[in-house]
């Protein structure tokens, strides 16, 4: 069995917010990150959200949609999201859907990652 | 090459109102490879798909999946088992009622406890994949023949199915649009890792996708292989096959002149 | 002789299997009731499709019919002196017989016949097989809805044509023919009893259930026994849908009176 994500053990340190997430991240665990990644983008005293995905098992297009609308509502007010830790999947995936251009996605040490087009 | 095999169809007959179409048909698709199944229409390509996505009832034992036999499943194992599956139709199969973006949004709404935003944004992420990412909005009946297709691949994308089934992908579509569809489907296999298996009668896109060919005739596997093994056969229906030679020397003489004279004659065997 | 009989017995093998294939069709259809997915919204969007576009076809109908049930009722009971009993003669008649099986009728005409060829047309153009490999019911996705949709809007629409034919007669019987339109109205309210209603109302519901269950078949197995999924499929299940749904609704009406008087 496969350890479900448990999203409420997100801190936040100095307007940044941190969470790491592990298990799948796919359409059945989605309704329920979707609601802590959301809550915390609307929190004015939230200025990024980083999210560790080190330990997660699968990303779905879901997943993606739901980072895509995280980092909608943390963009409006200028806010930053940042991915570090994918897996090669899921970097190909974000690829797929033409989205590296918005996210920024950090490798384990931290630098950016920079994609062909 | 390593691969397992995700289905393995061993021993598969069908018979259509009385007639058998498909004899004794043995082969195995190996997951994240490019199965392409091919032959002239009416070589009953088509019945064999129908089997695979289980439209047509499988007797015991002629396919397995996973090591389990799909002609035993159950209704709750036929679900989760097309759960798996993205089809996309020869006609894109697009519910005409809705618009583009609802008919990819059906399988999500349906399955998933996604909220609509979501699933609109997973809807455009498809959309854009095919190229169709302004089109969302329209009704099917206002697009053309190539881009129903891609919106019926878009939609059998929509689940992020882990075996894709492709009935006739650029049957009907401009070359430029086909080249595009061809060069989809690898990206898929190589992004995603999907196992796809693609039904064709176009020997140039088949060539250029396959990993795997597998070449039917009247029925039969006529032959199975690598491109290049394909490429060497000497069989000589299937070098008929790939020059495209009209069939000439299939015409049964004593049926047809009995036929002239009124006779009623049994259908031969095939 | 041994092959008339052997392919006697294979029409009816035929037949059989038709039989139980649309028994089954039925079940299935009900068991949708049950399953997901919600069909809250569908069943909305077909009410809006079976009841309110039957509304402007079936009030006319009902008009001219109570119109014409005044003349001619008029007429025969003035033989006897009694036009006083307009009122309920053309009450009952309405809603024992005529309300339920016009609206019926209409309804068939006017969407059992688009219903059928919806589905049909999703039938050959693969939909119902694209519903399928996406793991959803496309009993209770497609089908079950227009059921319910259907047991809502028959005896709504049912009650609506007895109200309008009702007015009908008195436009015919007091306005044109003279009758006391006291005469009129309280034959209505005398003759008519609970029973009355409870059997119009029965029989919309049975009517309901026929109409979308016939219509619905026709177009679910469109060009499938032959093979052929070709529009001119749609056609003849079109077609045959709204012949056997029209017979199937008056043979019914004969047996529920039979069984209710």
């Amino acid at each position: 069995m496969m350890v479900q994500s448990s999203p409420e053990n997100g801190s936040l340190r100095e307007g940044i917010f941190s969470i790491p997430l592990h298990g799948p991240v796919a359409m059945t665990t989605v309704p329920e990150i979707r609601k802590v990644l959301l809550g915390a983008a609307k929190k004015r005293a939230v200025k990024e959200i980083r999210i560790d995905f080190s330990r997660v098992s699968k990303l779905d297009t879901s997943g993606v949609a739901m980072l895509v609308e995280t980092w909608r509502g943390l963009a409006r007010r200028g806010g930053a999201l940042r991915l570090s830790g994918l897996s090669e999947n899921a970097k190909r995936l974000i690829q797929l859907a033409r989205l590296d251009q918005i996210f920024e996605i950090r490798d384990e040490a931290g630098s950016r990652i920079e994609y062909g087009s | 090459m390593g691969h397992r095999d995700l289905i393995d169809v061993c021993g598969l007959n069908s018979h259509y109102s009385g007639r058998q179409v498909l004899f004794d048909i043995r082969f195995g698709i190996p997951d994240t490879n490019i199965t392409v199944i091919m032959g002239v229409s009416g070589c009953g390509k088509t019945t064999l798909l129908r089997h695979l996505i289980g439209l047509k009832r499988t007797r015991p034992e002629q396919i397995m999946v996973d090591g389990q036999d799909l002609g035993k499943f159950n209704e709750e194992e036929m679900r989760n088992y097309r759960r798996r599956l993205g089809v996309l139709f020869q006609s894109g199969a697009l519910f005409n009622s809705m618009t583009v973006s609802q008919n990819i949004a059906v399988p999500l709404k349906v399955h998933t406890r996604l909220s609509d935003e979501t699933i609109r944004i997973m809807a455009l992420i498809k959309l854009n994949l095919l190229g169709l990412a302004e089109f969302g909005a329209f009704m099917p009946s206002q697009l053309s023949g190539g881009m129903r297709k891609r919106a019926g691949l878009a939609r059998a994308l929509a689940m992020d199915p882990e075996i894709l089934f492709v009935d006739e992908p650029s049957s009907g579509l401009d070359p430029i649009t086909a080249a595009g569809l061809d060069r989809l489907i690898l990206e898929l296999r190589d992004t995603l890792g999907m196992t796809i298996i693609v039904v064709t009668h176009e020997l140039e896109s088949a060539f250029r996708i396959a990993d795997r060919l597998i070449v039917m005739d009247r029925g039969c596997i006529l032959a199975a292989g690598s491109p290049d093994e394909i490429r060497a056969s000497q069989n000589e229906r299937v070098l008929q096959f790939l020059e495209r030679k009209a069939d000439t020397a299939e015409i049964n003489t004593a049926g047809y002149l009995s036929r002239i004279m009124g006779n009623e004659i049994t259908r031969s065997g095939r | 002789m041994t092959r008339l009989v052997q392919s006697l017995g294979a029409a009816t093998l035929d037949q059989l299997a038709h039989l139980g294939r649309m028994g089954l069709f039925l079940v299935y259809m009900i068991r949708g009731i049950v399953k997901p997915p919600g069909k809250f919204w569908s069943v909305i969007k077909q009410i809006h499709f079976i009841g309110t576009k039957s509304f402007f076809v079936i009030g006319f109908t009902a008009a001219f019919t109570g119109m014409v049930l005044g003349l001619q009722g008029y007429y025969t009971l003035s033989k006897f002196g009694s036009e006083g009993l307009l009122g309920s003669g053309v009450a009952l008649s309405l809603i024992r017989e005529l309300g339920p099986v016009l609206s019926a009728l209409m309804v068939t005409g006017r969407a059992g016949s688009a219903i059928c060829a919806e589905i049909g047309i999703m039938r050959i153009d693969e939909q119902i097989d694209a519903l399928e490999c996406m793991a959803i019911d496309p009993y209770s996705y497609l089908i079950t809805p227009k059921l319910l949709a259907g047991l809502v809007c028959l005896p709504l629409l049912t009650a609506y044509c007895d109200v309008v034919g009702i007015f009908g007669g008195y436009l015919v019987g007091v306005d044109l023919l003279g009758v006391s339109p006291g005469a009129y109205l309280s034959g209505v309210e005398n003759s008519v009893v609970w029973k009355d209603v409870y059997m119009g109302m029965v029989k919309s519901l049975g009517f309901a259930v026929l109409m979308i269950w016939i219509c619905t078949y026709k177009g679910f197995y469109a060009g499938v026994d032959d093979g052929n999924f070709g529009p001119e499929q749609v056609g003849r299940a079109t077609t045959n849908a709204v012949v056997l749904s029209s017979v199937s609704i008056l043979a019914a009406d004969y047996v529920v009176t039979s069984i209710l008087l």
